[in-house]
Formats: structure tokens, C-alpha cells, sequence
């Protein structure tokens, strides 16, 4: 083994071994990008809000090859920009800052996608301060599939076995309809889409012609082959409830998902096996 | 931060005459910062209720078995915890109960007769009251963020009503306002007396208005903005709870201008 190879193997253990004592890293935003000479920075045109797991990255990346979209070289999909806003007072300075993040020539649209922002009960107030004009995107997905995801990602990035409080926080953020009463509750409901993983799976070249039209751009047609693969696609083994889990969890969703149907008037509960299976679809 | 509360020993075998184990007449599921350590002062009190020693107010005994369930014995170790002379009523109290997605049907299978007891208190105050990074009982990883989350959830009160009413009869279940109980303590404890099966009296001698665990730990400071930003976020759920439940008197509770 070269020195090389050893040092990045040391770098690799050492960087674990930190993450294990001191947790994931506390997200938030990175520098904002440069603006460029001839273009503007302001509000973003858009800003998705969730949720985890359910695909967000492979659209965000889909919304992104339109022609009239940009995204500045290395500013990262997800922002994070409001993490940390439960805790301090939130100003027309964080408003200011917030506004940089989203530099645009004439007639080109920029924005994010944050899918913590859907779970954070402050943020979607604070969104509708900063960004007043924005278009809100949250893509749902069956909840018991992104429980099972949420957690498969959690133990491929940590090795800490998953305890109570993990299954409980999972378990949580497939509640949908108290996270979508509240960015209901900061926009309107013309300027909200709600969409689902599964509709977008099977048929991304028309919920993608429907997302362009949300957000106001020309159509535009995508090369099915830049479509099709997923981002962030799960490679491990799946994480598995127990029967006995997996019951309790259909039931805790099920008074959700009949609230969904009356939130979400376009919703399709029968592309989602949970939802059939507790006879709502 | 605290771990997770460890399940209670079993106790030494062997029960004085006349004592016997079996489930527990009644269980507190809910809700944290909301008075239970008080009200469960107060049911240990009445003459016809009592508890061992080794046995806390909160078992927790359902906590760690979301993964697998109920397994062999499990439904013994459970009742082994509520040894009572005959004819006494015997309970707990574990205010996360309501919120774990797997209590409700773990508990109906291990003590299916019990009288269940919630205690609700208005959700912007019970989230200041909270000491939210130990109630949240994260470990690595916790963040404010995190923490503030969880709290939130906590008294988002009408999902985890259902799930408890998807597995108890209604019947079984008292939902008390805590408001009320500070405001009337003698007319709730003796509904919550007679809920349980005792004899309605309140015992002469007994101190009321003691709030056990009031004011340990700090309170959260809330500025202006995150009150009403809290007033706001809950005042949908609190409708959708008030609807499921008519007794509830909002006007107890903070709600928009």
C-alpha cells in the first residue's frame, strides 16, 4: 500500500471515528455564490421543502436542467439556511442573507430544496418572509416506504443501532398532514405542489411537464435518458419493520392519511400500498 | 443527557399474604410537562390504591420493544411489577406511552382491562415547561433543532389520541385537562377516582394543590415571535382535538388573536 493510500485510509477512520463522537454535523448554509457582473440576486423562485426520502434530489436535479433555471456552480441542492431559526430572532438581515444565495441574469429562475424545511414547525413561516413570492415544492411519498428509507439511510451513515427515539423521530415524519397544515397555512394554495414520489416514478416526463408549469417556466422536454436514474438511490438492504412494528405503524398512519385526502384534493392514495392497505384506497 | 429510563427490577419473589399481582387497574400514557408526577401523587393517595416501592411511577416497560414486541414472559415481567394487597388498585404512570407508535397495541395486549388516564395541558405551555433536550432524550447527534422538534410533536395531542383510541375503547381511556385540574383539583380527582373504580372521597387530610416536579429543571424561555409562532402552529390541532373531544375547554388554552 502506497503512503497515500494509507494516509486516506487514516483520514477516512479518524473523520468516522469523529462523526461517532460528535454526531452528524450540524447543518447549515454554505458561502453564498458569487454574483456574476449583470445579474441579480433576490428571493428564490422556488424552495422545496420536503420530504426526506422521497426522491427529492433526483427532481430538484430534473428542475434543474431546464434552460431557464440556474444554479450556481457548487451551491449545494439543500440550504439549510433556516436550521438554526427556532432559536435566534430571524431579521431583515437573515432576509438579506438569504436573498444572496439566488443570483440570476435576466429571465433565468433559481431556487432550493431543503427537505428538513417540511418537519421544522418554524419554517414555513419564516420562508414566507424571506421569500414571499416563492413557489413551495414537496414531493410525498407512501410513509411506511420513507419510514423504511429514512432508517436504511441512518444505518449507512451511522453505526450507532438504532434506538426508540430513532424509530419514534422516523415514525413522525411520515405524518404529513399537521407538516402540510403548516406551509398551507404560509402560502396559498395555488402557489403549493404537492406531489408524489410514485407518480413521479412512473410517468417523470409528464409530473415533470407539470412542474415547469407550476413554477411558471416554457415547456421543456428532457431526454428520457437524463430522466432516467434516481440520485441518492438506496444500495444496502432495506430496513425491515417486524410484523409487529410494521402493524403499529400502519395504524398510527392511517388518521393521517384520511386527513391527506381532504388536504390534498388531487392526492392518489391508491399508488400508495400503505394507504390501501388500511382500506383508504 | 439522561438515557433512557431503565424498566424497573423485578421484584424479589415471594408476596405477603393476602397480596396478589395481576395488570394494572390503570395506566397513565400521557402527556410529559403536563402535571402526571402530581395527579399520580394523588391517586397514590386514596386509601384503596397502592404501589411497591421498587415499582416508579414510570415503568417505561414498552419503550425498548418496538422492535419485536411482547415476547415470551414479557406479559408476566409486566404484571410482576403491580404486587397489591387484595381488592387495591394498582397502576402506573409513563407519560411518553401515547406517543410511541407501538405502545398502544403492546399495552392493550398486556393489560387489556385497564383504565387508561391522559393528562393534556395547553401544548405552548407544556413545550416551555419542557426541559426540551432531556425530554427528547437524544444522545450523539441531539441538536436544538432536533430537540425543539421533538418537544413540538409531543403536543401535537389529537394523532396520538387516535392511535389510542385505534386500539382501547373509548370508554377506557379519561382524558383530563390539566387547566381543570388546577382549577377544580377536588371535583377532577374525584372523577378520576370513580374513572378507576374507588370510592369517589377525597381523603380529608390531602394536600391538593402540591405540584410534585414543578419546578425542577429550567423552563424554556420563549421570545414573543416563537410564542406566536408556537400559538399559531397549534391552534389547527387543538380544533382537530377539540373535535374529538367536546369536553375540551380551548378557551384554557393559548389560541391567535
Amino acid at each position: 500500500m502506497t503512503l497515500k493510500a494509507r494516509a486516506r485510509r487514516l483520514a477516512v477512520r479518524g473523520s468516522r471515528a469523529w462523526y461517532r463522537w460528535r454526531g452528524p454535523r450540524q447543518p447549515g448554509p454554505p458561502e453564498p455564490p458569487p454574483c456574476p457582473d449583470g445579474w441579480r440576486t433576490g428571493p428564490p423562485h422556488y424552495v422545496g421543502v420536503g420530504a426526506q426520502k422521497a426522491g427529492t434530489s433526483w427532481w430538484n436535479r430534473l428542475i434543474e436542467t431546464h434552460p431557464h433555471v440556474v444554479s450556481p456552480p457548487g451551491q449545494p441542492k439543500e440550504l439549510h439556511f433556516f436550521d438554526r431559526s427556532w432559536e435566534e430572532p430571524f431579521g431583515t438581515a437573515d432576509i438579506e442573507s438569504y436573498q444572496r444565495y439566488f443570483p440570476v441574469p435576466q429571465g433565468s429562475v433559481a431556487g432550493e430544496w431543503t427537505p428538513g424545511y417540511l418537519i421544522d414547525f418554524w419554517t414555513p413561516e419564516l420562508i414566507a418572509r424571506a421569500a414571499p413570492e416563492a413557489h413551495i415544492l414537496v414531493l410525498l411519498r407512501d410513509p411506511l416506504e420513507r419510514f423504511r428509507s429514512g432508517l436504511t439511510h441512518q444505518l449507512a451513515t451511522s453505526s450507532a443501532p438504532l434506538t426508540d427515539r430513532d424509530i419514534q423521530g422516523a415514525f413522525q415524519r411520515g405524518l404529513y398532514a399537521p407538516q402540510l397544515r403548516r406551509v398551507l397555512a404560509a402560502f396559498p394554495a395555488e402557489r403549493v405542489w404537492i406531489g408524489q414520489y410514485e407518480a413521479c416514478r412512473a410517468d417523470p416526463a409528464r409530473q415533470l411537464a407539470r412542474t415547469f408549469a407550476f413554477l411558471g417556466l416554457p415547456p421543456h422536454e428532457l431526454d428520457p435518458d437524463a430522466i432516467g436514474s434516481e440520485v441518492n438511490p438506496t444500495t444496502r438492504e432495506k430496513f425491515q419493520p417486524s410484523p409487529s412494528l410494521r402493524a403499529s405503524l400502519l395504524a398510527g398512519y392511517a388518521p393521517d392519511l384520511a386527513q391527506l385526502t381532504e388536504l390534498v384534493p388531487g392526492l392518489d392514495l391508491s399508488s400508495w400500498p400503505s394507504a390501501r392497505e388500511v382500506g383508504l384506497a | 443527557m439522561p438515557a433512557a429510563p431503565r424498566e424497573p427490577r423485578q421484584p424479589a419473589a415471594g408476596l405477603p399474604d393476602g397480596w396478589q399481582t395481576g395488570p394494572p387497574d390503570y395506566v397513565g400514557v400521557g402527556t410529559a410537562r403536563s402535571g402526571t408526577t402530581w395527579w399520580d401523587s394523588l391517586l397514590l393517595a386514596h386509601p384503596g390504591v397502592s404501589r411497591p416501592a421498587t415499582t416508579p411511577k414510570e415503568v417505561h416497560f414498552f419503550d425498548r420493544r418496538w422492535e419485536h414486541g411482547l415476547v415470551e414472559g414479557d406479559i408476566a415481567r409486566y404484571h410482576a411489577l403491580f404486587a397489591r394487597p387484595a381488592g387495591h388498585r394498582c397502576g402506573e404512570w409513563t407519560p411518553g406511552y401515547m406517543l410511541d407508535a407501538w405502545t398502544p397495541a403492546l399495552l392493550r395486549q398486556a393489560a387489556p382491562d385497564a383504565r387508561l388516564l391522559v393528562l393534556l395541558r395547553d401544548p405552548v405551555e407544556r413545550f416551555r415547561s419542557g426541559r426540551t433536550l432531556a425530554e427528547s432524550r437524544f444522545t450523539v447527534g441531539a441538536t436544538a433543532r432536533a430537540a425543539a422538534n421533538a418537544a413540538f410533536n409531543r403536543g401535537v395531542y389529537a394523532d396520538q389520541l387516535l392511535r389510542l383510541w385505534a386500539v382501547f375503547p373509548h370508554e377506557q381511556v379519561l382524558v383530563l385537562q390539566y387547566e381543570r385540574c388546577v382549577a377544580e383539583p377536588r371535583a377532577q380527582l374525584e372523577r378520576t377516582y370513580r374513572f378507576i373504580g374507588l370510592a369517589p372521597e377525597v381523603p380529608p387530610e390531602l394536600e391538593l394543590d402540591v405540584r410534585v416536579n414543578g419546578s425542577r429543571g429550567p423552563k424554556v424561555t420563549l421570545s414573543e415571535w416563537q410564542e406566536g409562532q408556537l400559538v399559531r402552529c397549534y391552534a389547527p390541532e387543538n380544533e382537530r382535538l377539540a373535535a374529538l373531544l367536546p369536553d375540551l375547554d380551548l378557551t384554557l388554552w393559548k389560541s391567535p388573536r
